[in-house]
């Protein structure tokens, strides 16, 4: 019974004991400092109050009497365990705090707040001093403040008397558009460069410059500055430069730096190996099947017209769908095992089998555009002349050397030339069958990649511009060089004439 | 020769032309329109989802006008690069959070290509997202983009297939042995018992984790440790030495198998939930299992996926308006409840009904289980070196190769392409 009413007695007296609430009061914000505002930003500096659990900072476009009148903008808490918070420099931070345990402001007293889990800023409890980045604020919009220094719970509202009001003028940062000028007065320049070439030929006595002829292709070459001149020259000018994805527009002239990285990269050789295997390899089948083909396709043949568009097909249908569609049938899972009866090979694993995958894609790409060139060409062969030679008992395959080969020549030298050019830089049959894979050296070409895959790989994902343009430049002058020798060799202008 | 003159001058004044200053109508002009262009990566029903958003938007703004363009997911970052380089950025582009250590690397003219959010939201307002997401869409110092949803891979499995071998489902106190053991029991004439693209990074990081791998330490790549080498050794184990994945399996082959009932299991992300539901398959999500050896549970990769305002925009308040709107608890919660994406805010996390979703809060659980995509500048050229040592560590296990271990090998080389590069 005693205990009964001793348990009665100290349950009265604890419904009797007022509830602990929690003390608030109004701290004063000693500066709001324009100096130090930062975009969408304005900094504040206070003193800390004694007894206090953390600061709420309301903040409202127009002056307030109360809190609940306002928004809350943030809160710093303080702790006197500040070693269990993160510590996070003010430049990492989400908003930059500071505290100080002196009686000064001095950058070298300050220090950057702790982090709680949200990241809200914490101070040590015998912090003496804040300044805070109150972040979130509009440009040029006055904002009105008030910090409440809480014990315990936070008040729902609560009268401030000392509002403080700031506004940031600081706009935001949007970088200059790009500078085109520079751009335009090189095709200027260019174009000009060009007509002066046209004007100083105009002037020569024996000149057969024919004005008018100039003046009706100008359009032409003024796309062609634009198109191809100035790409050219700024890829000349880009590999002397050590441009990289993170130093565009501010790249530093290196002279010949990047060249001796390209020629002292030990995969150049064998890069530039496989593309020579890749182009002669193609533009041979390229030339051999288009020119059967059209031979074939020259006598008379039943059904000539079917077979003909059937052939024209892998021409006719987009690349990268018949690409994409021959990965696929190459694929472990893919329609070749499947007909060999052949579980889970995957072709494109070693570098042999998906080289020659690769390359037997494009030569069925590439030859109906050589039979199509061919056929044209042999029908301007004049039929008599084979007449005479078969009634001179000439042979079919001495017909084939002695009257199609040489007539062909003004067609044969040129669409291979073209056809090498255009292997050496086809970019899409190798990028979205292989990738340039398989893996050969990690980080380096993989093993179906040629030059042109490969200077890809160092610009885009790489972001190296300065070292991809050096070896574009070098691409440019091999197959520069090639043309010239090709040209001279096959006499291919005298026999064009 | 009059007639050159003539043209030059004709060549002069396009040339001026070309040369004036665009104008576009900015945020200063009161009452003016502001033109918003925004390059979006859904498909299918997300998509659906989004441009309902972008619609509302423009019902209660209406002088902002949205045009809403869709990339496709996977050249996204170097569509966005592409365009800023040329100074033609969209104001608004949605990012996952491992894409942004590629963007946010790039400068032009000193500027970087992204926004730093940090000054457009008080404290109080950024408190609404979960601080783990807020920390995976930050790069360096900067916050490059808002989160609106997060997603990471689980363990999903076929009811039907365990029902008829009467074996249990997977649960969260499985260990690695387990799966192995039970892949290997379903696993049999042309039907799989778990598929998982085994020489793709983004699945082989909750190996690595497991094992006690870890991508960065310190900032630094550390992709070459014991760990790492036995998790790859382990996983390619799946498709070289169990036969328990059909070889070569990439992710379309996987989510077809598993669509076909012929896969027991799959390590798979909720955005394919839905379309496995319309194929009428009764499937179920666990956790990720634990390794007995290390006492590590499986922790895959987390990626964030929010909005980023480009530095170029013109119209950048306005832009914030949209990503916030975007980001914003309806929206969140109408994707999730319509295509299980998984929310960034705390509110919708604690929605009822988000509570009562079995597969958001499953997947949520495996969300806490994983750590987030890092967003440093090296993120890139892992993604850009690491399938090459697994490719290569592939066929040097399939082709025999007993000199040393190769996982140790090929890593030790990505490892140092990283560094050089």
């Amino acid at each position: 019974m005693r205990k009964r009413i001793a348990l009665f007695f100290f349950l009265c007296i604890l419904l009797f004991i007022p509830e602990a609430e929690s003390e608030s009061q109004q701290v004063e914000v000693m500066e709001i400092s324009k100096d130090n505002s930062e975009y969408k930003s304005i900094q504040i500096r206070f003193s800390t109050l004694a007894n206090v659990d953390k600061y709420n900072i309301y903040y409202g476009e127009t002056e307030f009497n109360n809190t609940n009148e306002a928004s809350l903008h943030s809160r710093i808490l303080v702790s006197s365990e500040i070693s269990v918070f993160d510590e996070v420099p003010a430049e990492r931070a989400l908003d930059k705090c500071w505290y100080t345990d002196t009686d000064s402001f001095d950058t070298e007293f300050l220090f950057s707040a702790y982090r709680d889990d949200s990241g809200f800023p914490v101070i040590p409890s015998n912090s003496t001093n804040i300044v805070y980045n109150l972040v979130g604020l509009k440009t040029n919009v006055t904002y009105w403040f008030a910090i409440i220094g809480v014990d315990g719970e936070a008040p729902l509202d609560f009268s401030v008397t000392n509002l403080v009001s700031g506004s940031t003028e600081v706009i935001g940062e949007v970088p200059p558009s790009l500078d085109k000028t520079p751009i335009f007065i090189a095709v200027f320049l260019i174009f000009f460069a060009v007509l002066f070439l046209f004007y100083l030929l105009s002037k020569k006595e024996d000149s057969k410059f024919n004005k008018q002829g100039y003046l009706y292709s100008l359009p032409a070459f003024l796309l062609l500055c634009i198109l191809t001149f100035y790409p050219i020259i700024s890829g000349f000018y880009l590999s002397f430069t050590d441009s990289t994805s993170s130093r565009m527009g501010e790249e530093e002239f290196v002279g010949f730096e990047n060249y001796g990285k390209v020629l002292d990269e030990s995969a150049f050789l064998r890069v530039t190996f496989t593309t020579l295997l890749w182009t002669l390899t193609n533009v041979i089948a390229h030339v051999s099947i288009g020119l059967g083909l059209a031979l074939l396709f020259n006598k008379k043949l039943y059904g000539k017209r079917i077979y003909r568009t059937i052939l024209l097909l892998p021409w006719a249908i987009p690349s990268f769908i018949s690409v994409l569609v021959w990965r696929g049938m190459f694929q472990p899972s893919g329609l070749v095992n499947e007909i060999l009866g052949i579980e889970g090979y995957d072709y494109f694993s070693s570098t042999g089998s998906a080289l020659t995958i690769v390359i037997m894609v494009n030569i069925w790409l590439g030859f109906p555009f050589m039979m199509m060139v061919f056929s044209g060409a042999l029908q301007t062969i004049p039929k008599d002349l084979y007449e005479a030679a078969e009634i001179d008992g000439a042979s079919n395959l001495e017909q084939f050397t002695n009257i199609t080969v040489p007539l062909l020549k003004p067609t044969l030298i040129p669409v291979s030339l073209l056809g090498f050019i255009w292997t050496f830089n086809m970019f899409n049959v190798i990028f979205l069958m292989t990738s340039g894979g398989p893996v050969v050296e990690i980080g380096g070409p993989g093993g179906t990649d040629i030059l042109i895959t490969y200077v890809y790989d160092l610009a885009f994902p790489g972001g190296h511009y300065g070292l991809a343009a050096a070896w574009s430049v070098i691409i440019f002058f091999m197959l520069l060089i090639f043309s010239f020798y090709y040209t001279k060799v096959s006499n291919a202008t005298e026999a064009a004439q | 020769m009059n007639k050159i003159q003539s043209v030059c001058l004709s060549f002069f004044l396009v040339l001026t032309g070309c040369l004036e200053e665009d104008t576009v109508s900015s945020e200063g002009e009161s009452g003016s329109s502001i033109n918003l262009i925004l390059w979006y990566t859904f498909e299918g029903k997300e998509e659906d989802v989004f441009l309902n958003a972008i619609s509302e938007f423009e019902e209660f703004e209406p002088n902002i006008n949205i045009e809403a363009v869709p990339k496709p997911y996977g050249s996204s970052e170097q569509a966005f690069v592409t365009a800023a380089l040329g100074d033609e950025a969209p104001d608004i582009m949605r990012f996952s959070s491992d894409q942004l250590g590629y963007v946010g690397k790039f400068r032009q003219n000193g500027y970087p290509l992204l926004e730093d959010l940090r000054p457009y939201m008080t404290p109080i307002e950024r408190e609404a997202w979960d601080p783990i997401a807020i920390e995976g869409m930050r790069y360096n110092d900067e916050l490059l983009g808002l989160p609106a949803s997060q997603d990471c891979l689980s363990l999903l499995y076929n009811k039907a297939i365990f029902d008829s071998n009467d074996i249990d489902y997977p649960n969260s106190n499985w260990t690695i042995d387990d799966l192995l053991e039970t892949a290997l029991d379903l696993t049999n004439n042309n039907h799989y018992g778990l598929v998982f693209p085994v020489k793709s990074p983004y699945w082989w990081f909750a190996f690595q984790s497991g094992f006690g791998g870890n991508l960065f330490d310190g900032g630094l790549p550390s992709l070459n440790s014991e760990g790492s080498a036995d998790s790859l050794n382990f996983t390619l184990g799946f498709e070289l030495k169990h036969e328990i994945i059909p070889a070569g399996t990439g992710v379309e082959q996987m989510e077809n198998l598993f669509m076909e009932s012929r896969a027991a299991m799959i390590i798979d992300g909720p955005w394919n939930w839905a379309e496995y539901q319309a194929a009428r398959l009764q499937i179920g999500q666990t956790l990720l299992p634990k390794n007995s050896d290390s006492d590590l549970r499986m922790s895959p990769m987390v990626n964030f996926k929010g909005y980023s305002i480009s530095k170029q925009s013109k119209n950048k308040d306005a832009a914030f308006k949209l990503v916030k709107w975007l980001s914003s608890s309806s929206v969140q919660k109408e994707f999730a409840v319509q295509t299980y994406t998984m929310p960034t805010l705390i509110e919708v996390y604690n929605d009822e009904q988000i509570q009562n979703n079995t597969v958001i809060t499953g997947y949520i659980g495996q969300l806490q289980q994983g750590f987030p995509a890092p967003t440093n500048d090296k993120m890139g050229l892992v993604y850009n070196y690491l399938p090459d040592a697994m490719e290569s560590t592939y066929q040097w296990i399939e082709s025999d190769g007993d000199e040393g271990n190769p996982s140790h090998i090929s890593l030790e080389l990505s490892q140092e392409a990283i560094f050089d590069a």
